[in-house]
């Protein structure tokens, strides 16, 4: 009951929330390279942990079902294209939206994980 | 006098045999669907304390056990599952029984309960997993008898549910996710509940309801609505039982707030390192 998942997804929604407020900090152009390192540490943590649960929920008792795989998948994708969208320095001010958005799949994680 | 001793011992020699004969076939091992193609058949053809042992498989019936009888699955719940046949009935009924055993079934889709035991004492009821029943093991004016290693979860009211009954042990059983209560004591009294895990149930996780002297030990009763609930109940122990309430609730709000602590400490830690 308290297995590794739910830690992992209330670790990830703690680091995912210091990522957040660094993003907002960087987007008002409090922009420190301190806050930056901080950003990119925190984003890369949360990553990790996202992948983490992913191959845990679905290697998991339940098995692999296709809801299952489109909501981690769409995750990814999101994870991913925002690296990308920064990375490249391209369509900057959609990485706020995106920003927010990966919030709200840490939310429905932690909604997953541990409420529920 | 010689031959009179010798008829003597023969004849305790035969009684020794034939009692041991007797035994032996008492004892006899069943095999579902070798001998009989359905669990019922070989109850009704078995005799008492035979043992019937149920291949893995999926069976549909309504087993209703009136002899000792031990019933068991050769490859544990997870191969071995029965569905109730007609859903308004128990999917295993044990009625008027003393000593019958029933392990290691997975026992699903009964309106009524998964098992039940009615006036009915010293069963044992072993390594079963019940889910998707009204009730998952239902205890009726049944005493002295031990439930371990069940696991009944996710039924549609409570998990285990002792009415009328007393003196039963129930060990390290699981009553998780049910809709209604994890373990629920209506009017049962001197009954021993040790090493239950009873989480995430909608109510209640541990309910004694006008049920005197229980003893409750190492209970893990954990993110219910509300954890141990005791009412007009008198004379029960209750030692290092864990209650933990579903304040997973406020979880998010806890985590969000502690992610922004890291933050100010990130922000303090790196621009210690970072400083020119």
């Amino acid at each position: 009951m308290f297995g590794i998942t739910v830690f992992l997804a209330s670790i990830g929604l703690v680091i995912a929330t210091a990522a957040f407020l660094s993003g907002m900090q960087l987007v008002k152009r409090d922009n420190t390279a301190v806050i930056f390192k901080i950003h990119r540490l925190n984003g890369y943590i949360t990553f990790l942990i996202f992948i983490s649960l992913a191959l845990l929920a679905l290697s998991g008792k339940g098995g692999i079902k296709a809801w299952s795989i489109t909501g981690w998948t769409a995750g990814l994708v999101l994870s991913l294209f925002k690296i990308w969208v920064v990375k490249a320095k391209r369509g900057y001010k959609y990485g706020t939206r995106l920003g927010i958005i990966l919030f709200i799949v840490w939310l429905a994680i932690i909604y997953t994980h541990v409420v529920k | 006098m010689m031959p009179r001793k010798f008829v003597i011992v023969f004849i305790c020699a035969i009684v020794l045999i034939a009692e041991t004969v007797v035994t032996s076939l008492h004892a006899a091992v069943i095999h579902v669907p070798d001998n009989y193609k359905t669990i019922q058949e070989a109850v009704e053809k078995a005799l008492p304390k035979d043992t019937i042992i149920v291949k893995e498989g999926a069976y549909k019936e309504n087993i209703v056990v009136t002899k000792p009888l031990t019933i068991k699955s050769s490859k544990g719940p997870d191969a071995t599952s029965v569905q109730a046949y007609n859903p308004a009935k128990p999917v295993f009924k044990i009625d008027n029984v003393n000593e019958a055993a029933i392990i290691g079934f997975k026992v699903t889709g009964s309106a009524a309960s998964g098992i039940h035991i009615i006036n009915s004492q010293y069963n044992d009821i072993n390594g079963n997993k019940l889910s998707g029943n009204e009730i998952g093991i239902f205890l009726l004016s049944s005493n002295n008898n031990t439930l371990t290693n069940n696991q009944a979860d996710s039924n549609e009211l409570i998990g285990i549910y002792l009415e009328r009954s007393n003196n039963n042990i129930l060990k390290e059983n699981n009553a998780d996710k049910n809709n209604d209560k994890g373990i629920f004591l209506s009017s049962s009294n001197n009954n021993t509940l040790i090493k239950n895990s009873v989480y995430l149930n909608a109510w209640n996780g541990i309910t004694l309801w006008s049920s005197h002297s229980n003893e409750l030990q190492d209970n893990n009763v954990v993110r219910n609505t509300y954890g141990i609930v005791i009412s007009d109940s008198e004379g029960n122990n209750l030692t290092d039982n864990s209650t933990w309430a579903n304040v997973n609730i406020i979880m998010p709000i806890l985590l969000i707030y502690t992610g922004i602590m890291l933050y100010i400490i990130e922000k303090k830690i790196f621009a210690m390192l970072y400083t020119e």
